[in-house]
C-alpha cells in the first residue's frame, strides 16, 4: 500500500509535465495575439510588437515552456498577462469555489442517485423503476444552463427564497455562501444523480443475480443485510469509478454552471484565459486540474481496495 | 477657459434619471452595479477598455476637470484654470484640503507626478495615446500646476478629463510598483476595499472625501459600492429583478420587453450606441476594386438587417456616428439598396469566386452575416462565412488577411478622436480596412488639432462623407445601449463617458 502510494504520487510529476507541455504548445498554436487583450484593440501595431518582444512571446515555444517549467517548479506560476495578478493568487481564490461546488454536487448526487438506483434495481420492471428511469433520463437530457435558469425562476423570482447568483467565501459569511451554492449544486448534482442512479441500478441488478447473493438468502440472512453487505458493497465499485470520473471532470468543467450563477470558479477562469490567450493563467490552471484529476483517481483506487479486499494495491 | 471648454462637444441628450429633487437623501446601504467586462487594471493609466473601465474608475479617482453629461468641462480637483494665449499650456489652481485615500494630501507635486508619469515613454501607460499632445506638467507652487502641450489640440482636453488625467496617490504608486493596478488609491468618494478576479470589486465610503451636498453635508451618502462581474445577460436581468443588483450595463434588445413589464425596474438609455460596420480589405484584391465594393454597398438591404439584428430598436447607420453624437452628419449621402445597380457593378468588377466574410461568433453578428450571405447571393456573389473566436478574428483583421469583415464600434466616445484616431489615423492600431488614403489621414489630423467645435464637426462630417464616397466601409446599423436601473436608486448623475457617478447616489430602501 505504501509503495503503491509513493509510486502513484511520483507518477504525478511526469504526467503533469507532459500534459502541461501539450497544453502549452496547443495554446500557442491558436491564432490570436495576447497583446490585443492586454493593450486593447485600438493600440498601435508597433506597441503590440514591442510588448510581444518584451514579454518574450516571440521566442521559440520550447524555450518559453522550459522557462515556465523552471519557475513553476519553484512555485512561481507567473502572472496573468491581462491583469498582472499572480496566477497562484488567482488559483487560491478559485480553487475553493470549484472544490465546494464539486464536493457538494457529488455528495448530493450520491445521496439521491445511489438510493434511487438501489430501489429501482430491487423493484425492477415495476412502475417505481419506470418512474425513476424517466426522471433520470429527463434530468440527464436537460442542459445545465436551462436547469439553472429554471431554478432561478422558481426559487428567486417566484418564491424569493434564494439570491440568484454570485459568490461569497464560506469563511466570510457561511450562511450566505450556502444560500448562493444551493442552486448551482442542485443544477450539477441532479444531472449527476441521474448518472449515478443508472449506474447503481445496473450494477445492483447484476450483483443481485450472483450466486453468493442467492447463498446468502438461502442461509436465511435478513434482506437489508443482503442488500447492503453483500450486494451494494460489490455493486459500488463501478459507481465509485463514475463518481471519480465526474469529480475529475467537474474540477475544470463546470463552466456553464459557473457562468449562469456568476461563480468565480476554475472552469470560467480557464475558459476566459483561453479566449484571452492569457497563457500563464491557462498553464497554472491546467496544472491544478491535472494534479487534481490524478489525486482523485488515486483516492478512487484506494476506495476500491477498501471495498474489495481482493484488490491489491 | 470658455474657448477650450467649448472645444469638447456637447451632447443634446435628455436623461430620464430617477432623481426626485424634493426627497431627502438617506444615508447608508451598498449599491451594487453589474458589469460584463472586468477591468484589466484599476490603475487608470493601464486600463484597456476606454470608457467602460470608467464605470469603476470614477468611483475611486478624480480628474482636474471632467466632462459633464453634455460634454462641457467642469471643475473637479481644480477650482479653476487659465489657458495661455498661445493655447500651448493651461495653469490649474487646485482645490484645497483634498486628501488621497491613504491620507497623503493632494498638491501640485502629486498632480505633476501623475501627468508626467502618463507621458513618460518608460512607463508605457496605455492611456498615453489619449494625451499624446501633452508635453509635461510642472508644479508652479504648492497648489498650482502648469500643463504644457506640444501643439494646440482639442482631443488632449478630453484626454485629461478622462482616464489619462485621473490622479493617483504618488506615494501608493511608488510603494506598490506593479501591484498598484490591483490596489488603487485616489481621491474619489469611494476607496478600494477588495477585488476578487472574475467575481467583484468592492469599494467603501471614503470618510474624508472633500465633496459636500447642497446643504453642506458630507458626501457620499452610500456606505459602499460593489461592482459585480456578470457576463451572462439573463443572469444580469434576474439579479436586477431580484433586487440584488441595482444597476446593470447594457442588455440586449430582445430583453427590453420583460424589463419594461417589471414595476421595480427602469430601462435607461446610455449615451453610447453600438454600431455594426462591414469593412472591405482594401490592401489586396479583390476588394481594392471599388466596383466590387459598390456591388456590396448597394446589394445589402440594411433596413432588413436592422429589423432582424435589433428587433426594430435601432436604425440604419448613415455614417460612423449615431444621431445623438455631436458630429453626426444629418446630410450624409449614403447608399440606396438597389439590386439592379449591385448586379451591374458586380458584372463590371469581373469578380468570380468566393468572398470570405470574417466575423466574431456572437449575437447578432451571426444573424447579420447570414443576411449578408443571402442578399449577396441574390446579386450573384457567393459569400462564405468564417465564424471566428475574438482573438482569432483580430489576428486576421489586423494582419489584413481577410476579404470582408464584420465589426463593432461603440460611439460617440468622449472625444471623436478616441475612435477616429484609433481606427483611421496614420498611426491607427485598428485600421480595419487598411486604407492608406492621405486625404483621410489629413482630415483626422486636422480634426484633432482644430479647436472650434463647429469647424471640427465639419471636418469629421467631411471625413465620413469621403469614406462613404469611396465605399471603404459599409456602416450597417446602430442600436442605443440600454441598461437597467432599479427604481430605489436615487441621486445618480452621468458623465460624458456614460459612467454613472455615485457621489450623490442613495438608496430609497
Amino acid at each position: 500500500m505504501i509503495g503503491f502510494l509513493i509510486r502513484r504520487v511520483l507518477q504525478i510529476v511526469p504526467v503533469a509535465i507532459v500534459m502541461c507541455a501539450v497544453v502549452f504548445t496547443t495554446a500557442f498554436m491558436l491564432p490570436g495575439d495576447p497583446t490585443l487583450t492586454i493593450l486593447g484593440e485600438n493600440a498601435p501595431a508597433a506597441a503590440r510588437a514591442a510588448l510581444r518582444a518584451e514579454m518574450g512571446l516571440d521566442r521559440p515555444i520550447p524555450l518559453q515552456f522550459i522557462d515556465w517549467l523552471g519557475r513553476a517548479l519553484t512555485g512561481d506560476l507567473g502572472k496573468s498577462f491581462k491583469t498582472g495578478e499572480p496566477v497562484m493568487d488567482m488559483l487560491l481564490t478559485r480553487i475553493p469555489v470549484t472544490l465546494e461546488l464539486t464536493i457538494l454536487a457529488i455528495t448530493l448526487a450520491a445521496c439521491i442517485g445511489v438510493p434511487l438506483g438501489i430501489i429501482a434495481a430491487l423493484r425492477r420492471n415495476s412502475w417505481v423503476d419506470t418512474l425513476v428511469s424517466i426522471l433520470s433520463i429527463s434530468s440527464l437530457a436537460m442542459p445545465f444552463f436551462w436547469v439553472g435558469m429554471l431554478l432561478i425562476m422558481l426559487f428567486t423570482l417566484r418564491l424569493g427564497w434564494l439570491p440568484p447568483s454570485g459568490y461569497v467565501p464560506f469563511f466570510e459569511d457561511p450562511l450566505r455562501n450556502l444560500q448562493l451554492m444551493i442552486m448551482p449544486v442542485m443544477t450539477v448534482g441532479m444531472a449527476y444523480a441521474a448518472l449515478l442512479m443508472r449506474q447503481t441500478r445496473a450494477a445492483m441488478i447484476e450483483v443481485l443475480l450472483q450466486d453468493y447473493v442467492r447463498t446468502a438468502r438461502a442461509k436465511g440472512a435478513a434482506e437489508p443485510r443482503i442488500i447492503i453487505r453483500h450486494a451494494l458493497r460489490n455493486a459500488l465499485i463501478p459507481v465509485i469509478t463514475v463518481i471519480g470520473l465526474q469529480f475529475g471532470g467537474l474540477i475544470g468543467g463546470a463552466v456553464v454552471t459557473e457562468t449562469v450563477f456568476a461563480l468565480p470558479g476554475l472552469g470560467r477562469m480557464i475558459t476566459n484565459a483561453i479566449f484571452e490567450r492569457d497563457y500563464m493563467v491557462v498553464q497554472g490552471a491546467i496544472l491544478v486540474v491535472v494534479v487534481g484529476v490524478i489525486l482523485v483517481n488515486l483516492v478512487t483506487d484506494i476506495t476500491y481496495s477498501l471495498l474489495d479486499r481482493r484488490v491489491q494495491l | 477657459m470658455k474657448l477650450l471648454a467649448g472645444a469638447c462637444f456637447a451632447l443634446g441628450v435628455a436623461f430620464a434619471l430617477p432623481v426626485i429633487a424634493q426627497e431627502t437623501p438617506k444615508r447608508g446601504g451598498i449599491l451594487v452595479q453589474s458589469m460584463d467586462v472586468e477591468p484589466a487594471s484599476l490603475d487608470p493609466a493601464f486600463g484597456n477598455a476606454p470608457g467602460r473601465d470608467r464605470t469603476v474608475y470614477t468611483q475611486i479617482f478624480e480628474n482636474l476637470f471632467v466632462q459633464d453629461e453634455k460634454g462641457n468641462l467642469v471643475p473637479q480637483l481644480a477650482k479653476s484654470w487659465e489657458i495661455a494665449k498661445d493655447q500651448l499650456s493651461i495653469t490649474f489652481h487646485l482645490r484645497d484640503n483634498v486628501v488621497f485615500h491613504d491620507g497623503t494630501p493632494l498638491n501640485a507635486e502629486a498632480v505633476a507626478f501623475n501627468l508626467n508619469r502618463i507621458v513618460d515613454p518608460q512607463v508605457k501607460a496605455r492611456a498615453r495615446q489619449f494625451v499624446s499632445d501633452m508635453k509635461s506638467a510642472t508644479a508652479v507652487d504648492a497648489m498650482t500646476v502648469r500643463v504644457d502641450f506640444t501643439r494646440s489640440s482639442a482631443s488632449v482636453l478630453s484626454g485629461l478629463a478622462n482616464e489619462a488625467g485621473m490622479i493617483s496617490s504618488p506615494k501608493a504608486i511608488q510603494a506598490l510598483g506593479n501591484e498598484y493596478g490591483r490596489k488603487p488609491v485616489g481621491t474619489g468618494p469611494f476607496s478600494f476595499a477588495s477585488w476578487t478576479s472574475g467575481n467583484q470589486i468592492k469599494l467603501q465610503k471614503f470618510e474624508n472625501y472633500w465633496g459636500r451636498d447642497e446643504k453642506g453635508e458630507k458626501l457620499p451618502y452610500l456606505d459602499g459600492v460593489t461592482n459585480r462581474i456578470i457576463v451572462d445577460t439573463a443572469s444580469k436581468i434576474v439579479e436586477a429583478r431580484a433586487g440584488t443588483v441595482h444597476i446593470t450595463d447594457a442588455i440586449q434588445p430582445k430583453d427590453y420587453a420583460q424589463v419594461e413589464r417589471d414595476p421595480n425596474l427602469t430601462l435607461e438609455d446610455s449615451l453610447a450606441s453600438n454600431l455594426q460596420i462591414l469593412s472591405f480589405n482594401l490592401t489586396r484584391p479583390p476588394f481594392d476594386d471599388e466596383k466590387l465594393r459598390r456591388a456590396f454597398v448597394h446589394g445589402i438591404n440594411r433596413a432588413l438587417i436592422e429589423k432582424v439584428a435589433s428587433n426594430g430598436q435601432g436604425l440604419v447607420l448613415k455614417g460612423l456616428e449615431p444621431p445623438q453624437s455631436p458630429i453626426y452628419g444629418e446630410n450624409l449621402r449614403d447608399y440606396d439598396f438597389d439590386l439592379a445597380k449591385a448586379k451591374k457593378f458586380y458584372q463590371e468588377s469581373g469578380h468570380k469566386g468566393v468572398v470570405k466574410l470574417a466575423m466574431i461568433q456572437r449575437d447578432p453578428d451571426t444573424r447579420i452575416a447570414q443576411i449578408i450571405q443571402a442578399q449577396m447571393g441574390a446579386v450573384g456573389v457567393r459569400v462564405e462565412i468564417e465564424a471566428l473566436e475574438r482573438l482569432a478574428w483580430g489576428d486576421k483583421i489586423y494582419s489584413h488577411n481577410y476579404d470582408i469583415a464584420l465589426h463593432r464600434m461603440s460611439a460617440p466616445k468622449v472625444d471623436p478622436d478616441v475612435n477616429f484616431g484609433a481606427y483611421y489615423a496614420r498611426t491607427a492600431g485598428a485600421n480595419h480596412s487598411g486604407h492608406k488614403d492621405e486625404t483621410i489621414f489629413a482630415l483626422i489630423e486636422k480634426g484633432r488639432t482644430t479647436i472650434d467645435p463647429a469647424a471640427r464637426k465639419a471636418i469629421y462630417v467631411e471625413f465620413q462623407q469621403y469614406l462613404l464616397d469611396h465605399a471603404y466601409q459599409l456602416p450597417l446599423t446602430s442600436v442605443r445601449d440600454r441598461g437597467i436601473i432599479r427604481k430605489e436608486v436615487a441621486g445618480l448623475h452621468q458623465e460624458f463617458s456614460g459612467a454613472y457617478l455615485f457621489d450623490r447616489a442613495w438608496l430609497r430602501k
